[in-house]
């Protein structure tokens, strides 16, 4: 009967070898989702209709108080601190009133937690006032993330890319007589590709498709 | 279970080792970049074929927590074969030993409400141990194991500090 152990083996291993899953989870574990954190980084964005959006990573700064990364995006820019665990963008709330740029929120708030996961939530909000020129402008921002699943982007160029929905709703309201609340409400689908970060965005009104990563140092 | 069925009837009497270990994991790598240290429990019967040389199997179950604020944990369900060698199997208190192991490893992650879908792969263990008698019957065993889930593309490698008790029983 001894000999029955060395097959029980030999069957063992073979379902071990040939049952393997085809799914990457610790490269997609170990892979950067977002890296805005290589100084020189660059991507090109093709948009839909025409023209191209370069977005590159600047220098570091500081911004509210902690160390940062800047980030151009066309003629914009933006901030970000990637950590082990999380990534956080600098919220810059401002609301034009009378002809004065109004600040309205601004703060660190985790864009995401790492890992990613198919189903993954965040929601974010913020609720404030700012008074200017004797007048109450409220602010009212929701933010909610969720994670589709693992594709590969619209265009086939990436694989293993984590496929996001962000639903951005944002309530500003003067409060003096004649003023609405104004809603906006904007839905960006983004894939992030591993080690590549985003590589397709499209909303509404537009489709970034990448043509080039850069990656700096 | 195979395994010590075919064992069992090859030997109207055998000897086997019944041991609970655990382990703290360290995750070697880039993949365990936002997770925290990892924990670990197992179960393992070996056939002692002499002295020296024991064979069988068990399963372990370990889990790893995010680093930072984040809500991820990654889990490892480890079905294996384990083949351990030891030096002075007579040593009271001091008995080195060599381990190693092969099975298959269910990796499962989940963030934030989030599923991963869960992977199987094989994997490979192997280890160095400092077995001692605790008296009564019951052995103790410290070590360190490095093993390898062997998934696509990139494997998910392992430090772990392994402490261990065990009772050998006449079946």
């Amino acid at each position: 009967m001894r000999w029955l152990a060395v097959p029980a083996v030999l069957v063992l291993i073979l379902t071990a070898v040939t049952g393997c899953s085809r799914n990457p989870l610790f490269f997609r574990m170990g892979a950067g989702y977002y890296p805005i954190d290589h100084i020189g980084s660059q991507w090109e964005y093709s948009i839909d209709g025409g023209g191209t959006l370069i977005v590159s990573v600047i220098d570091q700064t500081e911004k509210g108080e902690r160390a940062c990364y800047r980030i151009l995006s066309g003629a914009d820019y933006t901030y970000w601190i990637a950590n082990d665990g999380y990534l956080e963008f600098y919220e810059d709330h401002r609301v034009m009133f009378n002809g004065y740029e109004v600040p309205l929120y601004q703060a660190w708030v985790t864009w995401l937690d790492w890992p990613l996961t198919t189903g993954y939530s965040r929601t974010d909000s913020a609720s404030t006032f700012a008074v200017n020129q004797g007048v109450t402008i409220s602010h009212d921002w929701r933010r909610t993330s969720i994670v589709f699943g693992i594709e590969t982007s619209p265009d086939g160029r990436w694989e293993q890319c984590y496929h996001l929905r962000q639903n951005e709703t944002t309530i500003n309201w003067i409060r003096a007589a004649g003023f609405e609340p104004e809603t906006t409400i904007v839905q960006r689908d983004i894939w992030l590709a591993p080690d590549v970060g985003l590589v397709a965005r499209v909303t509404a009104d537009s489709s970034l498709t990448l043509v080039e990563y850069l990656q700096g140092n | 279970m195979i395994l010590a069925c075919s064992a069992a009837a090859a030997c109207s009497a055998i000897d086997i080792d019944f041991a609970a270990e655990t382990g703290l994991l360290y995750p070697t790598g880039q993949w365990g970049k936002s997770l925290n240290t990892g924990v670990d429990a197992g179960l393992f019967a070996s056939w002692i074929v002499n002295p020296s040389f024991r064979a069988g199997l068990g399963f372990s179950l370990s889990v790893f927590g995010s680093s930072d604020q984040g809500a991820a944990s990654l889990t490892f369900l480890k079905p294996q074969l384990k083949a351990g060698y030891y030096l002075r199997p007579w040593g009271k208190v001091f008995n080195p030993g060599v381990v190693c192991a092969f099975g298959l490893s269910r990796s499962s992650l989940s963030n934030s409400g989030g599923t991963d879908p869960a992977t199987w792969d094989p994997f490979w263990k192997i280890g160095l141990r400092w077995n001692f008698s605790l008296g009564g019957g019951f052995r103790g065993e410290i070590g360190g194991d490095y093993s390898s889930i062997m998934a696509e593309t990139e494997s998910g490698d392992v430090f772990t500090l392994r402490f261990g008790i065990a009772r050998e029983v006449a079946l």
